[in-house]
């Protein structure tokens, strides 16, 4: 069984020394790959017996432009993210082609999740990444707040039949938790343990391999273009 | 069983107990804690592991209680569970083979 993390963040000017301590960590917690929050290209080394892909989250302030920043974008990064931080915005990333995952990682974020938006997902088969970051870097009132949040949301989400990906959202290598600790941690947001596991173990292969053939495709037509050239 | 993970030299054992009791009690209060009756029966700075007790039935509790702790007196750490067992001394033998 192979477990992807997707959802990691790195300082731009930290990325190479920083990422090699990711995968040296990842690798040992379990994971077979990373997505990492980046637009500069991974150093080749690092991806040589490591899936590392690059994702891109798109916060906008409205729905409107949305597609067309989608499907500019699309083409720049392996995983294209959308946040959805409003109501028009979830609803929209839904219906866009180009756009693989939602991201819900604040109490604002997961507030918009309704019935409608969770149904909408469940139809347009819309990923809902469910970043658990939050609940490791808060603490106090802030957390109990984000647990209550979180909980409303997957309620709709798990009722809706949706398909969730659970991240941890690391900003450090000692950031990143173990496939089943993450699972043990959707415990505080009331996420039931079999959707966890189901999220954890096969929902995230399930997108790899989507990934994976985008990322080979690429490199294919890239090869093609320079022995045209 | 946990695996303790670090850059830095480990903190002592009554600051690692202290830290996963507080968060312990953050999440589940004084009535949770009690309920999970945790305990730490062996810490070792030089293997980097440490064996915790818990109830059977409240396992989970304490895994997502270890796993929202990111640094121990200002040390920053990962504690990863790498292993589990219903006797202290079925955990003990396990510790060996896996540092093998």
């Amino acid at each position: 069984m192979s477990f992807y993390d997707f959802h990691i963040r790195i300082k731009k000017s930290m990325i190479e020394p920083s990422l090699s301590r990711f995968c040296a960590i990842a690798k040992e917690l379990g994971y077979s790959g990373l997505a990492v929050e980046t637009s500069t290209l991974i150093p080749e080394y690092l991806c040589e017996n490591y899936h590392l892909y690059r994702r891109l989250t798109l916060s906008l302030p409205n729905a409107s432009r949305l597609k067309f920043h989608a499907k500019e974008r699309r083409k720049k990064t392996d995983l294209l993210v959308v946040q959805g931080h409003t109501k028009p915005i979830c609803l929209a990333a839904a219906a866009a082609s180009d756009v693989d995952m939602v991201m819900f990682y604040g109490i604002e974020d997961f507030g918009v999740i309704d019935s409608l938006v969770a149904r909408t997902f469940s139809n347009q088969e819309m990923l809902a990444e469910v970043c658990l970051g939050g609940l490791i870097q808060s603490s106090g009132p802030n957390r109990s707040r984000l647990m209550r949040s979180m909980a409303t949301a997957v309620e709709h989400l798990v009722r809706a039949n949706c398909t969730l990906i659970i991240t941890s959202g690391a900003t450090a290598p000692l950031e990143l938790r173990a496939p089943r600790d993450l699972v043990a941690l959707a415990f505080l947001a009331n996420i039931p343990e079999d959707v966890a596991k189901q999220s954890m173990y096969s929902n995230t292969g399930v997108l790899s391999e989507v990934v994976q053939r985008r990322v080979t495709g690429r490199q294919v037509k890239t090869k093609r273009r320079s022995n045209q050239d | 069983m946990l695996r303790i993970i670090t850059e830095d030299p480990l903190p002592p054992e009554g600051k690692f107990r202290e830290a996963i009791w507080q968060q312990l009690q953050q999440l589940y209060g004084e009535l949770g804690v009690s309920r999970v009756g945790f305990w730490v029966m062996s810490y070792n700075p030089e293997l980097f592991f440490s064996i915790v007790r818990c109830q059977h039935n409240q396992v989970r509790e304490l895994r997502a209680a270890l796993a929202t702790i990111t640094s121990i007196n200002h040390t920053p750490i990962l504690l990863q569970v790498v292993g589990m067992s219903g006797t202290i001394r079925k955990a003990k033998t396990l510790l060996p083979r896996q540092e093998k």
